[in-house]
């Protein structure tokens, strides 16, 4: 609001104003406390408008009738039906509450994600249980509901997890989860190479099994590479820190993965822990610039753009995560963004970017796909 | 009565704390899902039965609503989005549901001051006599408003949303919200003049 003399209706129509009349803020009141003193004139029609404001909302609670909790209920018995039905489906053909069967379900499914295609668990067969034993105690009593992702495809494919952690999976690798991330920590399975992206949860620590090191953060980006047929596994951290395990050690001291410290082999940005499974040894290197280039090349955009056109800013995240970004309507693209982008995962990234130029972004097989009005260049 | 239902509820709900009512949720924790509908349930029944007069219909659209913010519920942003989400989602499905059995004129039709005067002297003159006099003026000039203008007003002070959010749940421009709220000012302001020099007439009259 720049003009002055203002009418009544003028500061009713405003949204800015409503919501401060309704339920102040520090933010709100600042600023009407600061357009009263610039505008003292005004003050007799605030005090109208704010008034207005109170009548209407009475009168507005009024008009829209009582409620019918009957009717009410009846329509949440139809949506829980629907869903717990829908839920079924997909991973189990058996009625619910068998949480025992779950946990089951995922102990098998756990190993069987690490030993497919993997004849090297047969030459050391002592391991196995270890595996089963650990994600024995990661079951919680709600059944999980075990995703795989495949990438069969050339290109990298993007997963997002319920907690927005953002992946990119390379090719012929394979990415095991449970849907909901439930229990005291978040944990994935993972058999060839991805970039994690991880959402902050200091409380949650995101755990990757990958062959036989175990990778545990509170929230930070690196990539892991553990093909099931390579002898070593490699992770490369870009940002924040992360602690590196070999599973045999998580076998002995469990509590290193629920603690909320960072135990175990410690690693800064642009270091690198290379875990030989020929003979079990752990050792920390600095990222070689040829034989780790895909996972040097993830560069977590984290600029602070001001005004800066959306094209622009999508194109830094093509760049940064090698995923391409497709616009359905070219217009999107003119938008002009400012925002703080150094903190979040890619997924809260491109929830930022599109809530504010009111447009919306999909995964449609291995590109990322941004819809919206767009605006005028 | 209906109090007592709120408290009821109340003492119910499992999540206080919204931070980690939407945690669960997104989780797939199908009580906190139970707990956003709840909370959200009688609104959007009261919106959609002024949208559509068949109200089977709008009880279907929504549960599809509901089952839809579950499966999208990992794409949602936070408490305040699901419920401008779901009165977005609602208006849109019942439009394409059912286009003729809506009441929404397409038309942002003319101010009908007539109309607003069409009550009673005599009814005026009984609800003059109770405490809330201006309200029920208020309330029945706000019936009688097009239903464009009432329902911006509907969704401005009782649904307490943006004129942002607004435009995009009724699928109009930024402008028409304030165009559709400043006539429904101006024919309330027209009803509420009318009725008090009436009343001063008549008072000073005995």
């Amino acid at each position: 609001m720049k003009e002055k003399n203002y009418r009544r209706e003028d500061f009713v129509a405003d949204s800015y104003f409503r919501q401060w009349v309704k339920s102040p803020d520090e933010a709100s009141s600042k600023y009407w406390q600061l357009f009263l003193d610039q505008h003292p004139e005004q003050g007799e029609t605030v005090r109208q408008a704010t008034d207005l404001v109170h009548k209407l909302s009475e009168v507005t609670t009024r008009l829209a009738g009582t409620a019918n909790p009957a009717e009410e209920d009846a329509i949440w018995q139809a949506i829980h039906q629907q869903i717990v039905q829908n839920q079924e489906e997909p991973h189990s053909p058996e009625p619910v509450a068998r949480p025992v069967w779950g946990r089951f379900r995922w102990v098998a499914a756990a190993s069987v994600a690490v030993v497919a295609g993997l004849s090297w668990w047969l030459l050391y067969p002592d391991t196995a249980p270890s595996q089963q034993t650990l994600t024995h105690q990661s079951a919680t009593s709600t059944p999980p509901q075990l995703v795989e992702k495949v990438n069969t495809t050339q290109q990298p494919v993007f997963v997002v997890l319920t907690d927005g952690s953002s992946v990119i999976l390379q090719k012929n690798s394979r990415l095991t989860y449970d849907k909901t991330l439930s229990g005291n920590r978040r944990e994935v399975t993972l058999d060839g190479e991805a970039y994690f992206d991880v959402a902050k949860d200091s409380h949650k620590p995101f755990i990757v099994y990958a062959n036989d090191l175990v990778t545990k953060v509170l929230g930070t980006s690196f990539n892991v590479r553990a093909y099931s047929g390579a002898k070593d596994v490699v992770v490369t951290v870009r940002s924040g820190r992360v602690s590196v395990f070999p599973q045999a050690d998580i076998t002995r001291a469990p509590e290193q993965l629920t603690s909320d410290k960072l135990t175990g082999m410690v690693l800064s940005p642009n270091e690198q822990a290379v875990y030989s499974r020929t003979d079990a040894r752990l050792v920390q290197t600095k990222p070689n610039e040829t034989s780790d280039a895909k996972a040097l090349a993830f560069q977590p955009v984290n600029a602070d753009y001001q005004a800066v056109p959306v094209r622009e800013v999508f194109k830094d995240i093509e760049r940064s995560y090698g995923l391409p970004v497709v616009f359905s309507n070219q217009a999107v693209g003119n938008c002009r963004l400012t925002a703080d982008l150094r903190e979040g995962t890619l997924a809260q990234k491109l929830d930022i970017i599109c809530a504010t130029v009111e447009a919306n972004w999909d995964i449609q097989a291995t590109q990322i796909v941004v819809s919206g009005r767009g605006c005028h260049p | 009565m209906l109090n007592d239902w709120y408290y009821f509820l109340a003492n119910l709900s499992t999540y206080h704390n919204e931070s980690v009512l939407w945690d669960a949720f997104r989780q797939g924790d199908i009580e906190a899902f139970e707990q956003i509908y709840r909370t959200h349930s009688s609104a959007l029944l009261g919106y959609g039965k002024r949208l559509s007069t068949d109200h089977d219909l709008v009880k279907d659209a929504i549960q599809d609503v509901f089952i839809e913010i579950w499966k999208r519920r990992e794409n949602l942003r936070d408490l305040h989005t699901i419920k401008f989400y779901l009165f977005r989602v609602l208006r849109n499905r019942l439009t394409n549901l059912q286009q003729k059995a809506l009441t929404v004129s397409t038309e942002e039709a003319p101010i009908d001051e007539e109309l607003l005067l069409t009550p009673s002297i005599e009814l005026i003159l009984t609800e003059e006599e109770t405490l809330t006099d201006q309200q029920h003026r208020l309330q029945r000039a706000i019936e009688a408003l097009p239903n464009r203008q009432r329902e911006a007003i509907m969704l401005a002070f009782f649904h307490n949303f943006s004129n942002d959010e607004i435009a995009r749940i009724m699928g109009i421009n930024h402008q028409s919200v304030i165009n559709n709220l400043n006539r429904a000012f101006a024919a309330l302001r027209v009803s509420l003049t009318d009725f008090s020099l009436i009343l001063c007439m008549l008072l000073n009259y005995f």
